[in-house]
């Protein structure tokens, strides 16, 4: 019987009882081992609990930085905090010719290279940030000078409040990024909320204004 | 069957035993007995029916190999032996590997000092280390050139395609096994090399999602910690090399099928005679090519033992510190080409382009297609290899830090002088010399002569990164560039330029921290030539510690340090 059906199927070119039932099976395999792909994909991703990153980290009022002064590195927050105002410009911090408005306020920035995460560093004597890895630039604010990071330095929120700890104003959102806060009378406490990320924008390169791009 | 004591009465106990030694090597061997073997170590002509053929056909350890070669094949061109070195070295990883692996944790709480207890405590255990760690380099090293030897003898031709294909699969393992090792030492020059990596894969060309899942997979958690390091690990001692050890077979298998490809001149054009071996071209396995590979054996381990004893140490940094990236830190020599692209070009770009280029080393031989492997018909094969080579050169170079990864000029002497990492040039001077003061750079400190020696090194660093504005004879002038917002950048030499400073003054300054402990700090001070009330720098940040027991020199000593 089997080998007339088979007979009967080599002659009409379609599949036998017998044939289609080992493509069932094999394709029973195939759609378990992709099950089994997918599981194995579900296994491998962690999980954690909400809010188990980042933290309220207060700072305090001889850690802020002068105005347009070398940044302070807080490690453990992994943040440098810096106090800029561009209407006092030095050569840490000047407006740069596509900048029309005056940059003020404290920011806090984040310490890791938007390129590929390695932690760059203040040069004092560049008076600019400097990445190990890969060479990228930036100015006291966060903004790239140098490629090839592909975006301004990342920014947490920073909040102020009185001396009754009630918030009087936190990093103003700008371009869905965290402008600098330009802290109001009356703050007696700072702290930044490093659950609160926002990537840094794509500026223009600074050296391209200068002409000292590599 | 005669039993063993019927065997003694006829023929002596003496008799008896070599018989029985005799049964046991031919069962041993599956074929040839005592005689046999020492027939074929001497060079005879062997016996009727031919014993060496049996362990091929009944052996498992040779059943794989094949049982003759072409002779042409046999000599050191046109393979160089590097086929064969590549597995020698897969193997000794192996070996190496297990032995530390019982002495390692993969955990971030013990892994760097388990490194430690190895090179310090455990009984051969630097030994070991160095000779996994100098494997894993010279793995690599073997594997490249296999396959650029394969390239240039246009072995990858038909029937060989697939041959490649796998070649090329067993070359990214390779590179995947040695970097997912470089992670384990948990120091610094793995956390950061590994977080490049990482950070790599997120910038991967896919959706968004894609990317956040895929890092996520392979550290196990939002940054490198715990689990990063144990997925690292079992990639490292299970997965990979499994993987690699299946494709050998399928690569190996597929050698054996088609036969080692005979020098492009030896066979006409569009041939492939290399199964077609006449009688009197045919090297045996047993005993030409077996007694050969024990010799490459014996050579290579003596020149990997003899490497890790004498002539080359393992690095191992600092323990990881996921807060600090250590200036100039780099690549692997082996990834030091993406390190350069890295720097040049977005890294999406980047990381989407190796996979692109990988595939298209992969699918090269179906479309490359000419029928000639002989050099003088493949020159622009040839030559744009020898580009691709040249260009691989450059990219690599380019991932070193001198290329727009230098920092400013103190940064640099620092750096090189009293470095982050290693032992560098002051830290080695014997503790008594250290005396609290104020040192100059080329200073003779009478009745100190490793200090003075230290010291002088710091005069070259200095004239390295300085210049000079007023004439001051012992550097060189000052380039000046007035950048367009009117700051001046002052670089030194003529075609390469780096940044220098102009008349600086600087002094190492030590002063005793606490008993048998000094403190070595670089001061720097350059006054900015323009405006004399201002420096352009001013810096004493730098900062290193000496303890009298720290052992610097004896180190030097023992380990041949560079110092």
């Amino acid at each position: 019987m089997a080998s007339q059906a088979a007979a009967a199927g080599a002659q009409t070119g379609g599949i036998t009882r017998r044939e289609f039932l080992y493509y069932i099976w094999g394709a029973s395999i195939a759609l378990l081992t992709a099950q089994g792909a997918g599981l194995l994909v579900w296994f491998l991703i962690p999980r954690f609990r909400e809010g188990e990153f980042g933290g309220l980290f207060p700072i305090t009022f001889d850690q802020m930085p002068e105005v347009n002064g070398p940044p302070t590195n807080v490690a453990d927050g992994r943040f440098w905090l810096v106090n800029l105002d561009t209407n006092s410009p030095n050569a840490r911090m000047a407006l740069a010719p596509d900048e029309n408005t005056p940059i003020q306020g404290v920011a806090a920035i984040y310490k890791v290279c938007t390129h590929l995460g390695c932690i760059y560093d203040w040069t004092p004597a560049n008076e600019r940030f400097e990445c190990p890895c890969h060479g990228s630039k930036y100015r006291l604010d966060g903004r790239r000078i140098e490629a090839p990071a592909p975006r301004t330095l990342d920014r947490f929120k920073m909040v102020a409040y009185d001396e009754n700890r009630n918030v009087l104003a936190e990093s103003p959102v700008v371009d869905d990024f965290f402008a600098p806060l330009v802290l109001p009378p009356g703050t007696a406490r700072i702290s930044i909320d490093t659950g609160a990320r926002r990537r840094g924008l794509t500026n223009p390169l600074l050296c391209s204004f200068t002409g000292t791009c590599p | 069957m005669a039993t063993f004591v019927d065997q003694v009465r006829e023929m002596g106990l003496k008799q008896a035993v070599i018989t029985k030694a005799d049964e046991a090597v031919e069962r041993l061997t599956a074929g040839m007995n005592i005689n046999d073997i020492r027939a074929a170590l001497r060079g005879d002509e062997p016996r009727r029916p031919n014993p060496r053929l049996r362990p091929h056909a009944d052996g498992f350890w040779l059943h794989i190999r094949p049982s003759f070669y072409h002779t042409e094949v046999t000599h050191i061109y046109p393979t160089f032996r590097l086929g064969w070195l590549s597995t020698f070295m897969f193997v000794w990883e192996t070996i190496t590997g297990i032995v530390l692996m019982v002495f390692y944790t993969p955990s971030p709480l013990v892994a760097y000092s388990n490194m430690w207890n190895i090179l310090s405590n455990v009984p051969l255990g630097q030994l070991f280390r160095n000779m996994h760690r100098l494997g894993a380099e010279v793995m690599v090293l073997v594997v490249a050139l296999h396959m650029l030897r394969t390239f240039i003898t246009g072995s990858y031709k038909k029937p060989r395609q697939f041959t490649w294909v796998t070649g090329m699969i067993l070359l990214v393992l390779t590179l995947m096994l040695s970097f997912s090792g470089y992670l384990l030492p948990w120091d610094q020059l793995a956390y950061w090399a590994l977080t490049v990596f990482l950070s790599g894969a997120e910038n991967a060309p896919a959706p968004e999602v894609v990317n956040a899942n895929i890092l996520l997979i392979l550290q196990g958690a939002p940054s490198l910690g715990a689990d990063g390091l144990l997925r690292w690990y079992l990639l490292h001692v299970l997965l990979m090399p499994l993987l690699l050890g299946i494709f050998f077979f399928v690569h190996y298998y597929k050698v054996v099928l088609y036969g080692i490809s005979l020098p492009p001149g030896r066979e006409e054009i569009g041939e492939d005679t290399a199964k077609r071996v006449p009688r009197d071209e045919r090297t045996y396995f047993i005993p030409d090519i077996l007694t050969n590979e024990l010799m490459w054996t014996a050579l290579a381990t003596l020149f990997l033992v003899a490497g890790s004893l004498w002539l080359w140490d393992a690095p191992l940094e600092t323990h990881a510190d996921p807060i600090v990236t250590p200036l100039h830190v780099v690549a692997p020599w082996y990834l030091s080409w993406s390190q350069g692209w890295l720097k040049l070009a977005d890294a999406t770009l980047v990381v989407g382009f190796i996979p692109l280029l990988l595939v298209v080393f992969i699918v090269m031989p179906y479309f490359e297609v000419g029928k000639s492997r002989r050099y003088a018909d493949r020159r622009v094969g040839l030559s744009v290899s020898m580009l691709f080579i040249a260009f691989m050169l450059v990219s690599n170079w380019m991932g070193t830090p001198e290329y727009r990864v230098e920092s400013s000029p103190d940064r640099e002497v620092s750096l090189k002088f009293l470095p982050e990492e290693g032992v560098g040039r002051i830290l080695n001077v014997p503790f008594e010399e250290l005396r609290p003061g104020s040192y100059l750079p080329g200073q003779q400190v009478s009745g100190s002569p490793f200090l003075t020696s230290a010291l002088a090194e710091y005069e070259y660093l200095m004239k390295k990164y300085s210049c000079t504005l007023g004439g001051d004879s012992r550097l060189k002038p000052c380039n000046v560039e007035v950048l367009e917002s009117g700051d001046k950048r002052y670089t030194v030499g003529s075609i390469i330029r780096i940044p220098a400073m102009p008349d600086p003054y600087t002094e190492l300054r030590i002063r005793l921290k606490q008993e048998d402990l000094v403190e070595m700090r670089l001061y720097f001070e350059v006054v900015d030539p323009d405006n004399p009330g201002r420096f352009l720098i001013q810096s004493d940040d730098w900062i290193k510690y000496r303890h009298r027991n720290a052992n610097y020199e004896a180190e030097c000593r023992f380990a041949n340090k560079n110092c």
